[in-house]
C-alpha cells in the first residue's frame, strides 16, 4: 500500500516541487495563522497569550446573534453579493464577447476606459459618488431640478440604495472580470471558429457553442470563490459608499460594517475573530455544495 | 520527504510556542530595583505616540532627544510616530502579538485606557513612580492622578495639560457685532434662539445659524444640563451621583430633541447635519455662525480664528470650569508590560514631564531647523522645517512648553488655575469596566449609531422616534449595563 | 521541442470569432462602447476637476465637471516637499515590479501543477490553495508570523510577501491553463523534456495572454496597496505611495468623527483641502492609467497554438 503510494509519487515527484513553494507559502502565512482562530472561543487577554487566556466557549458570538439587526445586515449581505455574482457574470461576459467583436484599435481604448475606475481607492469613489447625490449641490437633484422635479434626499432615503450600491460596484469591479473573460477567449483555438463558420454557423451559435463552453471552467472557478464570500461584503464599499448614514442602515448595512460599528466601542479581537469564522465556515459549506452541485452537472467543471 | 515533514511539523510547534508566550513577559520587572544610585547601563527604548500626520524630519529629532536621554538616564529612545487615525489599530496589533516596546501614548479616545488595562496591557506604576520619578507627583495637582488610577491603581501619567471643560458657545464676531448680540443674556443653550432668528433672517442661505452634525450637540451639554457621563449610553445627574441611568431617558434628553426639532424645522440648522461627519468644511468658510462647544479653554478664541478660515470669533461659556474623570485623561504615558526596562521608561517619561529641554525639544524640535527663538521663552515655527507636530499634549507636562509666537503669555497661568479651581467631578477616577457586559455594549453601539444622528439633529421628530430609540435600547440591554454600573460604583466607592 | 510549433499570429488571434468586416453591427458595438465610456469616464473627471478646483468655491458651491475656478495650489502644495513623493513613488515602483515578477512565477508554477489533469494531488492541491480564500486566522497571529518569524517588519519584502501567492489569481490562471491540450505536453515528454522544460518553454509561452492578465491584476493590487505598509512599516523611507494618500484620507475621517468631545488641541487647518485629497489620488492612480494601455498590446497579439505534430 505504502509502496504502491510511493510509485505514484515518485512519477509525481516533479510536479510536487514545483507545487512545493506554494505548500510552504501557504502553511506559513495561511494554515499556521489559523490556529488563531481559537482567540474565538477565549476571553483574549494581552497578558496571558492566545493560549493562556480564558476558554468563553461561545460567548463571543453572542453580540451578533443577539441582536435582530444580525438577521437584516446578513439578508443585506446575502441579497447584495448574489446580485454582484449575477450580474457581474452576465455584463462581463456580455462586454467580453462584445470586445471580441471590435477592431484592434478600439478594443485598447474601450479596455482601457473599462478598467479605470478600479484604481480608485473607495474613499475616492465615495467622495464622487457624494458629487452626484448632494443634496444641495448634486448633480442628480440639479437635473431633478431641470425637470421641474423635487430634490430628493439620497442619503435620508433608504429604499433608492441598493440600486445605487449595485450600479457603484459593477462601475468599479466588472472591467475586471471583463478583462478576465476576454483574456480567456483569447486563448481560444482559432480553428474552432474556422470550422464552425465552414459548417455554416452564425456568430450566435459560434458564441453559445464555442465561447461560452470553452469559458465555463473560468465562470465555474469565479462563481465558486465568489459562492465562498457571499457572507463577507467589501467594507469600504458599503462604508464610504452610503457614507455611513445613519437613515440607510436597513438597506447598506452587511456584516462586515456591521460588526465593525459593533466593536469601535469594544474593540475586542475575540469578538471579531468569531463572527470571521462564522462567515468562513457558512462561506465553506456552501462552497462545497456549490461544487458538489457543478460536479453533478459536469464533473470536468469542478474545482475537486 | 520525511524531513520536509519533520521541519513543518517543528515550525508549527514553534509557532505555537510564541502564540502562547507573546504577551506573556512577567518576571523582568523585579529585576532591576534597587539599582537606582549604581551605575545604569546602556538601553534603547521604544515609544509609540500619534500626531496628525508623521513628521518628516523625525530621524533629526530623535537624534536631539537621544542626545538628553542618554547624557540623563543613559538610554536611546526610538521614537515610533503614528498617525491618529491608525493609531488605534497599529497599538492593537502591536499589543496583541506581543510585539516589545516600553512606552506608549493612552487616552480616552483613542486607543482606550481602560479597555487596553483590562486586557492587560500594561505595567502597574505606583512603585515604579515612587522609586524612578518622586518629583513626577508633585508636579500634577492630586485630582489628576486619582483620575488615572484604575481600581486604585496607576497605569499611565497624565500628560499635564487643560483638564477641564467648560460649555458654551463659539459664535462668529462678525454677526455679534451686526445683531449687538448681549453675551451676558445668554445663560442657557435656548437662550440663543433670538440670535438664531435674526441670522436666519438677515444673512445669506449659505450661512448656518446653528451649526450641527451627526454626533449631535447634545454629548456636548451634559455638564449644562446637570448630568455627567460615563460611557455613552449611560450617566449620572449631578445631585445623585451614585444612581447611573439612561442618559436618553433623562428630560434633559427629551428637552434637548425637543429644541433641535423646532429648530431644524425654522430652519436654523444646517440641513445635512444628521449625515454630516466632516462639519470642518463648513466652519472652515466662516458661516458657521453659532457652535455648541464643550471645551471652551483660555486662548481658544485664537486657535478657532485660524479654523474658522481667518474670521474672528468669541467664545460665550454657559458653565464653569469643570473637571471629570474624562477629562483628565485624555492624553497620557502608559508603560508595556512587556517592557524590558520599566524603570528607565519610567524615568524617561519622568524626565519628559520635567525637563524643559527634552520637552521642547520632542514638542518643536532642532532650534534653527524647526523653529527660531524669538525671545527667552518664545518660538517662532519653521512650517517647512521637516518637523511641526504642533501637538505639545502629546508628549508631556504643556506648561513646560514655550510659548509659539502670538500666543497670549498668560495663557497658562489661566489654564494652570482654571485647572486648580474647577469643580470637581463626585465620579472623581471612577472606571468602568464595560468587560462583564460586552456584548451589550456592541449591541447599545449599534443601535445609538442607527438612532442618534437623526434625533440629535432636529432632523426626524421626536415625538414618534425617541420612544422607538428608547426602546432599542431597552433591547439591547440597557438595563444590565446600568446594573452592572451601579454595582461598580458601589465598589469603588468602597476603595475610597 | 521541435514538434511543437507555436504560432505567433495575430492575424489569426484576430479573427477568432469574426473576421472583421467592419459591418453596422461592429459600428453599433462600438457606438455602445463609446458610451459606456462616457458614463465610466465621468467620475475620473470629476476626480481630477476638484483637484484643480479653489477650496472656497469648491465647499460653497459643490463639486463641477470643469473647475468653477481654476487653481494650481493643491498640486504645488504637494509637490512643495518632492522628496518625500518621489521617495513614495520609488518604493512603490519598486515594490510593484519584483511582486509582480515573482508572484507572477510563482503563481503560474502553482496554477499549471493543479492544471494539470494527469497530476496525482491535484485535486488535494486545488482544495488546499482554495481553503485559504475562505479561513484565515485574523490579523494578529498573521502578523506575529511576518514580524517575529519571518522578521520581515520594517523592510521592503514585507510589502512583497503577503501577496505573492493570492489563491484567487492562482485559480483564475488555472482556469486559463486548462485550456492548454495535454497532447501538447504529452508531447514534449516524449521527447524527454522535463516537467520544468516543459513549464519554462511550452506552458509560459503558450499562455502570454493570461501571464498578462494576471501580471496585472498582481500589479495592480501591489500598487493599490496600503494596508501592508500600515501595518509593518515604521520605517519613513519605506513607505509607499498608497499608504501616504491612505493616511491623509483616514486622518481627517477620523478625527472629524471623534474630536468634538475631547479637550485636546488638533489644528484642522493644518490638513490638505478635499482638492489637494483629490489631487493626491490622481497622483496615486496616474501613472497606472498610462502604464496600462502600454501592456494592452500583449492582449490584441493573441497567440495560438500550431499545429501538434508527431
Amino acid at each position: 500500500m505504502i509502496k504502491k503510494e510511493w510509485r505514484h509519487f515518485k512519477r509525481n515527484r516533479e510536479l510536487f516541487i514545483m507545487s512545493l513553494p506554494a505548500i510552504v507559502y501557504k502553511l506559513l502565512l495561511s494554515y499556521l495563522p489559523m490556529l488563531g482562530l481559537v482567540i474565538a472561543f477565549k476571553q483574549y487577554r494581552y497578558d496571558l497569550g492566545v493560549f493562556g487566556s480564558e476558554w468563553v466557549g461561545f460567548k463571543n458570538f453572542k453580540f451578533f446573534f443577539n441582536s435582530d439587526t444580525a438577521l437584516i445586515v446578513t439578508r443585506n449581505t446575502i441579497l447584495y453579493n448574489l446580485a454582484f455574482i449575477v450580474l457581474t457574470i452576465l455584463i462581463a461576459l456580455t462586454l467580453a464577447i462584445l470586445l471580441n467583436e471590435l477592431s484592434r484599435k478600439w478594443i485598447k481604448v474601450h479596455q482601457t476606459v473599462l478598467f479605470l475606475p478600479y484604481f480608485l481607492s473607495w474613499v475616492v469613489v465615495g467622495y464622487v459618488v457624494l458629487a452626484f447625490l448632494d443634496h444641495k449641490n448634486g448633480f442628480l437633484n440639479v437635473i431633478l431640478g431641470l425637470f421641474g422635479q423635487d430634490a430628493i434626499k439620497w442619503y435620508e432615503q433608504a429604499k433608492y440604495w441598493p440600486v445605487i450600491i449595485v450600479i457603484t460596484q459593477l462601475w468599479k469591479s466588472v472591467g475586471f472580470s471583463t478583462l478576465i473573460y476576454y483574456a480567456g477567449m483569447l486563448s481560444i483555438d482559432s480553428s474552432y471558429y474556422e470550422a464552425a463558420k465552414i459548417d455554416g454557423a452564425n456568430r450566435w451559435q459560434m458564441i453559445r457553442k464555442i465561447t461560452i463552453p470553452t469559458l465555463m471552467p473560468l465562470i465555474v472557478i469565479l462563481f465558486i470563490i465568489d459562492v465562498g464570500k457571499i457572507f463577507r461584503a467589501d467594507f469600504g464599499l458599503f462604508y464610504f459608499i452610503p457614507n455611513d448614514s445613519s437613515f440607510l442602515y436597513s438597506t447598506t448595512d452587511v456584516i462586515d460594517t456591521y460588526v465593525y460599528r459593533s466593536l469601535r466601542v469594544v474593540g475586542d479581537i475575540g469578538m471579531s475573530t468569531a463572527i470571521g469564522l462564522y462567515q468562513s465556515v457558512v462561506g465553506f459549506i456552501l462552497v462545497l455544495l456549490a461544487n458538489w452541485v457543478v460536479k453533478k452537472i459536469n464533473s470536468d467543471n469542478a474545482l475537486w | 520527504m520525511k524531513k520536509q515533514w519533520l521541519k513543518l511539523f517543528a515550525g508549527v510547534i514553534s509557532f505555537v510556542l510564541v502564540l502562547t508566550a507573546c504577551g506573556g513577559a512577567k518576571e523582568e520587572q523585579k529585576a532591576a530595583d534597587g539599582k537606582q544610585n549604581e551605575e545604569l547601563p546602556p538601553v534603547e527604548l521604544v515609544w509609540n505616540f500619534p500626531l496628525s500626520a508623521i513628521p518628516q524630519d523625525l530621524a533629526t529629532v530623535q537624534e536631539a532627544v537621544n542626545k538628553i536621554t542618554k547624557e540623563k538616564i543613559n538610554a536611546t529612545v526610538k521614537l515610533q510616530a503614528h498617525t491618529f487615525a491608525d493609531y488605534n489599530q497599529k497599538m492593537n496589533t502591536i499589543v496583541a502579538s506581543g510585539e516589545k516596546y516600553d512606552v506608549a501614548w493612552v487616552a480616552n479616545w483613542n486607543w482606550d485606557y481602560l479597555q487596553n488595562q483590562s486586557k492587560g496591557a500594561f505595567l502597574e506604576l505606583d512603585d515604579l513612580i515612587q522609586q524612578n520619578a518622586p518629583d513626577l507627583l508633585k508636579s500634577m495637582p492630586d485630582f489628576v492622578w486619582d483620575a488615572a488610577k484604575i481600581q486604585g491603581k496607576i497605569y499611565a501619567i497624565p500628560n499635564y495639560q487643560t483638564v477641564t471643560k467648560k460649555e458654551g458657545f463659539v459664535i462668529q464676531k462678525r454677526f455679534a457685532d451686526i445683531y449687538n448680540l448681549d453675551v451676558s443674556s445668554i445663560k442657557k443653550f435656548e437662550d440663543i434662539e433670538p440670535f438664531l432668528k435674526q441670522i436666519k433672517e438677515g444673512e445669506s442661505p449659505d450661512v448656518v445659524p446653528f451649526l450641527n452634525d451627526k454626533s449631535g450637540r447634545f454629548s456636548l451639554m451634559y455638564q449644562s444640563q446637570g448630568l455627567e457621563a460615563i460611557n455613552n449610553v449611560v450617566g449620572v445627574e449631578l445631585q445623585n451621583p451614585d444612581k447611573p441611568i439612561n442618559l436618553f431617558e433623562t428630560p434633559q434628553y427629551k428637552h434637548y430633541l425637543d429644541v433641535m426639532r423646532d429648530w431644524y424645522t425654522k430652519g436654523y440648522i444646517n440641513e445635512n447635519a444628521a449625515t454630516l461627519k466632516n462639519k470642518n468644511d463648513i466652519i472652515k468658510t466662516g458661516n458657521a455662525a453659532v457652535q455648541f462647544h464643550n471645551v471652551l479653554k483660555p486662548g481658544g478664541e485664537v486657535e478657532a480664528k485660524a479654523a474658522n478660515g481667518g474670521n474672528d470669533v468669541i467664545y460665550v461659556p454657559i458653565t464653569d470650569a469643570y473637571a471629570s474623570t474624562g477629562t483628565v485623561i485624555t492624553t497620557m504615558q502608559s508603560i508595556s508590560k512587556n517592557s524590558k526596562n520599566p524603570e528607565r521608561a519610567m524615568m524617561f517619561i519622568n524626565l519628559l514631564n520635567t525637563d524643559k529641554e527634552l520637552y521642547n525639544a520632542i514638542s518643536y524640535g532642532v532650534e534653527g531647523k524647526h523653529y527660531k527663538k524669538v525671545s527667552d521663552n518664545v518660538v517662532q515655527i519653521n512650517k517647512d522645517g521637516g518637523y511641526a507636530p504642533n501637538a505639545n499634549w502629546v508628549f508631556g507636562n504643556t506648561f513646560n512648553a514655550y510659548l509659539v509666537e502670538g500666543m497670549d503669555p498668560s495663557v497658562m497661568e489661566q489654564t494652570k488655575k482654571e485647572n486648580e479651581t474647577a469643580q470637581k467631578s463626585p465620579l472623581m477616577g471612577f472606571k468602568f469596566d464595560n468587560t462583564p457586559v460586552m456584548a451589550e455594549i456592541a449591541n447599545l453601539a449599534t443601535v445609538i449609531d442607527e438612532h442618534l444622528p437623526g434625533l440629535d439633529t432636529g432632523t426626524v421628530d421626536p415625538n414618534t422616534n425617541l420612544k422607538v430609540f428608547q426602546d432599542k435600547l431597552k433591547q439591547a440591554g440597557i438595563d444590565k449595563v446600568i446594573e452592572e454600573m451601579a454595582k461598580q460604583i458601589e465598589a469603588w466607592k468602597q476603595t475610597k | 521541442m521541435s514538434t511543437i510549433q507555436v504560432t505567433i499570429n495575430k492575424k489569426a488571434a484576430k479573427s477568432s470569432l469574426a473576421s472583421k468586416k467592419s459591418s453596422w453591427s461592429s459600428r453599433i458595438i462600438n457606438l455602445f462602447f463609446c458610451a459606456l465610456s462616457i458614463l465610466l469616464i465621468i467620475p475620473l473627471i470629476l476626480v481630477i476637476s476638484i483637484s484643480f478646483t479653489d477650496e472656497k468655491t469648491l465647499l460653497q458651491h459643490g463639486y463641477h465637471l470643469l473647475p468653477e475656478k481654476f487653481s494650481l495650489e493643491a498640486y504645488s502644495l504637494i509637490f512643495k516637499s518632492p522628496g518625500v513623493l518621489l521617495n513614495a513613488y520609488g518604493i512603490t515602483i519598486l515594490v510593484t515590479v519584483i511582486g509582480t515578477v515573482i508572484g507572477l512565477f510563482l503563481t503560474s508554477l502553482t496554477a499549471y501543477t493543479i492544471s494539470r489533469k494527469d497530476y496525482r494531488y491535484r485535486k488535494p492541491m486545488t482544495l488546499y490553495v482554495f481553503f485559504t480564500t475562505l479561513f484565515s486566522g485574523g490579523l494578529v497571529p498573521f502578523y506575529i508570523m511576518v514580524t517575529q518569524y519571518l522578521h520581515l517588519k520594517d523592510t521592503m519584502w514585507a510589502l512583497i510577501v503577503p501577496y505573492l501567492l493570492s489563491p484567487f489569481y492562482i485559480l483564475v490562471m488555472k482556469g486559463f491553463l486548462d485550456k492548454i491540450p495535454l497532447e501538447v505536453i504529452e508531447s514534449g515528454k516524449i521527447d524527454g523534456a522535463s516537467e520544468w522544460r516543459i513549464f519554462f518553454t511550452i506552458v509560459l509561452p503558450l499562455s502570454l495572454p493570461a501571464l498578462v492578465t494576471i501580471g496585472l491584476f498582481i500589479s495592480f493590487q501591489y500598487w493599490n496597496d496600503w494596508w501592508l505598509g500600515l501595518l509593518f512599516i515604521d520605517d519613513q523611507k519605506l513607505v509607499p505611495l498608497q499608504l501616504m494618500l491612505y493616511r491623509v484620507m483616514s486622518t481627517i475621517e477620523y478625527l472629524s468623527n471623534n474630536m468634538s468631545t475631547v479637550n485636546v488641541s488638533i489644528d484642522m487647518t493644518q490638513f490638505p483641502s478635499l482638492s489637494a485629497r483629490m489631487a493626491m489620488a490622481v497622483l496615486a492612480a496616474g501613472p497606472m492609467m498610462i502604464v496600462f494601455p502600454m501592456l494592452q498590446r500583449f492582449f490584441i497579439s493573441g497567440l495560438t497554438v500550431g499545429s501538434v505534430k508527431g
